[in-house]
């Protein structure tokens, strides 16, 4: 299955049913179709046959043994309409494994395709999180709901059919009255969302509230300052606010769908009363009376209530498809999936020349004109404030970003010039926020570079993890986290490690590492600055980070500040400008004199 | 710890629940238990009806009953199904539109009221805080279980009586009807939750797999690792064999679940084909007319169908719901933190004889053997490693948390014998993980203090101290876009925090550092407060960068719980220990020849 980029329409849920398991998406269909007119009109002729038979032989105008036949047919109806039910289940079971199996890969499949812009767009970082938390569900809801909606149909139309074949002229009566009503309740049945949303904000903000009230992070502050009775009245004010908002919204919802209801037991009303005469006259016989009424009055009750939910879930799957179109659309980055080239090229220099970048959706230049020329063999310290625009030199580097002016040379070439694999086999990064992969702690590592494995334990001990790995109890091979069986839990700080160790096991030719030190106590700190000293050596690296203790490791350092370069040397000589450099590094010094 | 955890039994649930359940909303339980009354009255009265006009009807085809007798009665059937939608309209609104949030919002303040109470310690624990979790979003749940009860009393119960007192006039052995409803409605019960227990035991682990594997590939902490590293095809390949394996087993259930379920809808087949068959022989021997027949045969479907609901449905709702109700039971059962009041005196200072301390569910004393001494405006930096315990100390040292073993007097009161308001009078604080309040400004200050009335001049009184830049930022405004208010920088967020410790009147302060990375004057500039702050009190400041404990007039370096020293600075950093080791492993890093 593949998604296509075009406009999707909820009835597209069922074309996407249909593809996944074609025989049971008809058997789907046809089932509770059936059912529907078995429970109706096949029941009300088999009533009407057993009544009026029972009638005739009552007042001996018949043999007793002519009622079996008819006890029979009244019989294997009742039979069959209970049985279909669970045969129809394990059709759409069938179709919810189907399309589990084909369109959740492919939702997982487009997702790590998307442009990583999306990533951090919050509206399509929404839309992405939409359309990929249950795919499967939201189409089956949609296909249940269509499904509901043709038993409605079909469970009308038998009832009509049966009517029309009794006394035509009837029916004519009963249509013209009944089609305009109809049409009344169904169109009843559309919602209005707006004033859902509107109490939607109460309630975020109650949620909010309550992550207050009972949340683990603020325990210190709440105990402390005990603040809970004060908030607890404003949550209870706020919450009352959105239920009596929300009470509306409810009631009108209930009053469509029960005026749905009132309507069919109007039609109903009105199909007992026209039938009425001609049983009077003798034109239809009293059982046929008694199936036809007992079909329509026990539809009331059902109908009413699934019309107005059918219609709620069609409109549902149709947002959803909606979504899902905008989602196949959003755009795949070229060679997103592809895996980094098997043998990195050799790095001479990497240049910025000039580079301005701002993230979509912003106006101002996160880069701004960004300048500098990186040489092989080399450490570089990229120190600034927050905000300065550090982190996102990784991401341009890396390929995330493209669309920036200016232009980043790698030996002398434009990156966006280099095949997706080469770009990915350039750099290998630590980041601030690295990854914990709760796998085992060896694939862990070796996911640093996926060609080749058997490197993971050197890359482990040369990180600092032989320790941790003589506490686990399979070595290396144990699981991390809680999600496999056996998995373990280790700390920040050994987790950075192993984030360290995947980074050394690259044949990546430069290395970055973006506050590697952030969860780490002093000691640790200071312990992997010295054996940063030893694993880099000879090595390209760009050190990013505000612990100005560590700019001691690098050749040379580069001070970013809005989005330039405004300082760059040696630590002496920027000591000896007396700029921005000298008065971090003083304001950090002070303490240790 | 184990807490123990005690069994409860369904009858002991409901007898507890329901005068909770009641309290929170009287008039509504009432209210809601008169509408199914009547609900349930005109459900039976609807087969009465229909019986009624069957009669006529079948009397007027025998020329028995004239055209009037027969609108007369249709009528009377109308008016009873309009009733009965309309009472069941309200009903359904009541319960779900009106008693269910309004119970809600009771049940989860009485919640939040209970926190208040609770030892903030159980914070720690995880059994606790799952615990929690799910009484929070159980608690719509506790109502839908007593709408349950409710309801299987006043509307099922008073339904079948009077459905049974109806069958039992028309022929005293039609009352088995009821029976042969019943049990294949049980037997599905009890089946149904046997394969579906097993199936989630089978597949909670591959199921939380699965989720994780997706995760590792679309989730925004794994997206950009992910995609550089190539890694997508390793973790594609991993989701894709759970996937098959988890919808392998899905579907084996499904099977499983839809043969049984046929041959349960088979059961049921059988008891309506026994009942009608009843019916069938008291029509034909005359006892109950033609009309009867129809309309009882007519109900058998629905009568069938609501001991399906009732038993397969309900009680499995039940069943599966007593789990959250238990939990929302335990969490009020939970024992509170109580004790007398007190004045709190600083002018004795802070005292801990020998304490120790250990988390619930650790074998281990994160404090052990501690003593110390806080002496009137005197200020204490606390030291050491990560898991060191400092935070744990600090929480004892503020009576946050109560000592397994010795005692912790503040101000005179022994923690463990006074009531907490009454020990954290007098007590403020700035803490490591302190709150961005999605509130206003003046909120986001006053909220440590709600014994005085909230003054704006203080407010910006401590916010000018704390050194908050209010150019263009109001005390009413919103700090928080998502609220439609503004973003403030998280030096600004710190300083916010200041200005709350600032703001709550105390003669005891507690500043712990933040580890998130701030820059080095943004750093500088917090420690300089809190030096400010700690001056002219008791002060305890808890430190990750050692110069900043320069500033006490004592320091205690924390190593494995215990104190491994303590001093002043001077008196530290002239011997060989911990301290000196740390000071030297950072000072190293700024001193450049």
């Amino acid at each position: 299955m593949t998604l296509s980029k075009k406009k999707y329409k909820s009835y597209d849920a069922l074309w996407l049913a249909f593809k996944a398991s074609p025989a049971c998406m008809a058997l789907y269909v046809l089932l509770p179709v059936t059912q529907s007119i078995m429970q109706t009109a096949v029941t009300a002729l088999a009533t009407a046959n057993f009544v009026d038979t029972a009638m005739t032989i009552l007042q001996s105008a018949r043999p007793h043994k002519d009622i079996y036949p008819a006890l029979a047919f009244l019989l294997i109806t009742l039979g069959a309409v209970n049985m279909i039910g669970a045969l129809a289940k394990l059709a759409a079971s069938r179709v919810s494994v189907g399309l589990w199996r084909c369109l959740n890969p492919v939702v997982v499949k487009t997702f790590a395709a998307c442009d990583y812009k999306h990533i951090e767009n919050e509206k399509s970082r929404e839309l992405l999180s939409r359309v990929s938390r249950d795919p499967v569900k939201s189409v089956m809801d949609g296909v249940d709901a269509f499904i509901q909606f043709a038993q409605i149909i079909v469970s009308v139309v038998s009832v009509f059919v049966l009517i029309v074949s009794q006394v035509w002229w009837a029916a004519v009566i009963i249509f013209s009255f009944s089609v305009p009503m109809f049409w009344l309740s169904m169109r009843a049945g559309k919602k209005n969302y707006q004033a859902e949303r509107e109490a939607e904000k109460f309630n975020r903000r109650t949620e909010y509230l309550g992550e207050v009230l009972a949340g683990r992070d603020n325990v210190d502050e709440r105990t402390l300052f005990g603040y809970n009775d004060k908030i607890n009245l404003v949550w209870q004010e706020q919450y009352e606010a959105g239920r009596k908002l929300q009470v509306k919204v409810t009631a009108k919802n209930f009053i469509i769908s029960k005026g749905s209801s009132m309507l069919l037991a109007l039609i109903s009303l009105l199909v007992a009363l026209t039938l009425l005469n001609p049983v009077v006259k003798g034109q239809m016989s009293a059982g046929m009376f008694m199936g036809i009424v007992s079909a329509v009055f026990g539809m009331i009750q059902k109908l009413g209530f699934q019309m107005s939910r059918s219609l709620e879930n069609i409109s549902r799957v149709g947002e959803y498809m909606k979504d899902l179109g905008d989602f196949a659309a959003l755009g795949e980055a070229e060679g997103a999936l592809e895996k980094p080239d098997v043998n990195p090229i050799r790095l001479e220099t990497l240049e910025f020349c000039n580079v301005r970048f701002r993230y979509p959706n912003s106006r101002e230049y996160i880069l701004d004109g960004l300048s500098f020329k990186l040489e092989t063999g080399r450490h570089y310290a990229f120190v600034g404030k927050n905000g300065a625009g550090k982190t996102t030199i990784t991401k341009l580097l890396t390929g995330l970003y493209t669309e920036y002016e200016g232009r980043i040379l790698v030996n002398g070439k434009e990156l966006r010039d280099y095949p997706v694999g080469a770009v990915k086999a350039m750099f290998a990064v630590v980041y601030q926020d690295f990854a914990k992969y709760y796998i085992e702690m060896k694939d862990n590592i070796a996911l640093g570079d996926v060609h080749t494995t058997g490197r993971e334990a050197e890359a482990a001990h040369l990180a600092g993890l032989d320790e941790v790995i003589g506490k686990l109890e399979n070595g290396i091979c144990t699981p991390l986290g809680k999600v496999l069986k056996g998995g373990q839990d280790i700390s920040g700080g050994q987790w950075q490690r192993v984030a360290i160790a995947r980074s050394l096991v690259s044949r990546a030719p430069v290395r970055i590492l973006d506050e590697p030190t952030s969860a780490l106590d002093p000691i640790s700190e200071s312990n992997l600055y010295h054996d940063f000293e030893k694993l880099m050596r000879g090595k390209t690296t760009i050190f990013i980070s505000h612990r100005l203790g560590s700019t001691k490791l690098a050749d040379e350092i580069m001070v970013i500040d809005k989005g330039k370069i405004t300082e760059r040397g040696t630590h002496e000589a920027l000591m000896a400008k007396k700029g921005q450099y000298a008065e971090m590094f003083e304001a950090q010094r002070e303490w240790y004199q | 710890m184990k807490t123990e955890k005690k069994k409860y039994h369904l009858l002991q649930v409901i007898a507890r629940i329901i005068p909770i359940q009641v309290k929170s909303a009287p008039f509504n339980c009432l209210l809601e238990n008169c509408l199914a009354v009547m609900n349930g009255l005109s459900f039976a009265l609807a087969v009465v009806a229909t019986q009624r006009l069957f009669d006529a009807v079948s009397d007027a085809a025998s020329g028995k009953a004239g055209y009037g007798d027969c609108v007369f009665r249709l009528l009377m059937l109308a008016a009873v199904t309009f009733g009965q939608q309309i009472i069941n309209g309200i009903q359904n609104f009541h319960g779900m539109g009106v008693l269910l949030p309004k119970s809600a919002g009771r049940l989860t303040a009485l919640i939040h009221n209970k926190i208040k109470r609770i030892d903030p310690v159980k914070f720690e624990d995880t059994d606790f805080l799952d615990n929690l979790n799910k009484a929070k979003e159980g608690v719509r749940a506790i109502t839908m279980f007593c709408m349950l009860v409710f309801a299987c009393v006043s509307f099922y119960g008073i339904y079948f009586v009077a459905i049974g007192v109806y069958l039992f006039r028309l022929k005293p052995m039609l009352i088995v009807t009821l029976l042969l409803a019943f049990i294949p409605a049980m037997l599905a019960q009890i089946f149904n939750v046997r394969i579906f227990a097993g199936l989630e035991e089978e597949s909670a682990p591959l199921r939380r797999e699965y989720d994780y594997y997706k995760k590792a590939i679309c989730d925004r902490e794994y997206f950009k690792e992910t995609r550089i590293l190539g890694a997508f095809h390793f973790f594609y390949n991993l989701y894709e064999n759970t996937l098959k394996v988890l919808t392998g087993k899905v579907w084996k259930a499904e099977r499983k679940v839809a043969l049984l379920q046929l041959m349960l809808d088979f059961t049921t087949f059988a008891g309506m084909a026994a009942s009608a068959y009843m019916l069938f022989t008291a029509t034909m021997s005359g006892e109950i007319t033609a009309g009867m027949f129809a309309a009882v045969f007519a109900a058998l479907t629905q009568i069938f169908a609501i001991m399906q609901e009732v038993v397969k449905q309900h009680m499995g709702n039940m069943n599966r719901d007593i789990g959250k109700v238990v939990n929302f039971i335990r969490l009020l059962d939970m024992p509170e933190r109580g004790g007398r009041e007190g004045e709190i005196d600083f002018t004795g200072g802070i005292a801990a004889e020998n304490i120790s301390f250990r988390y619930p569910g650790r074998e281990s004393f994160s404090v052990k053997d501690v003593s110390v001494n806080i002496g009137e405006k005197e200020t204490i930096a606390i030291v050491g490693e990560n898991g060191a315990g400092k935070s744990t100390l600090v929480r004892l040292l503020t009576g946050i948390y109560l000592p397994t073993q010795g005692k912790v007097s503040i101000g005179g009161l022994d923690t463990a014998e006074y009531a907490p308001a009454s020990v954290y009078k007098g007590i403020s604080g700035v803490f490591q993980k302190y709150q961005r309040y999605k509130m206003t400004l003046k909120e986001n200050v006053a909220i440590s203090d709600d014994t005085i009335e909230a003054d704006d001049d203080k407010i910006c009184s401590v916010l000018e101290e704390a050194g908050f830049e209010k150019d263009r930022i109001g005390l009413d405004d919103m700090l928080s876009p998502e609220y439609g208010g503004i973003d403030i920088s998280g030096g600004q967020w710190q300083r916010v925090a200041i200005a709350r410790g600032l703001y709550r009147v105390n003669g005891f302060i507690v500043l712990d550092e933040p580890t998130s990375a701030i820059d080095p004057i943004e750093e500088t500039l917090v420690y300089k407060q809190f030096a400010r702050l700690a001056e002219g009190k008791c002060a305890l400041i808890v430190t990750h960068r050692i110069g900043s404990a320069k500033l006490a007039d004592r320091i205690i370096v924390m190593d494995g719980g215990r104190i491994a020293d303590m001093g002043t600075h001077d008196e530290l950093i002239s011997r060989p220990g911990q301290y000196a080791k740390m000071w030297e492993a950072q000072a190293g890093w700024y001193e450049r020849a």
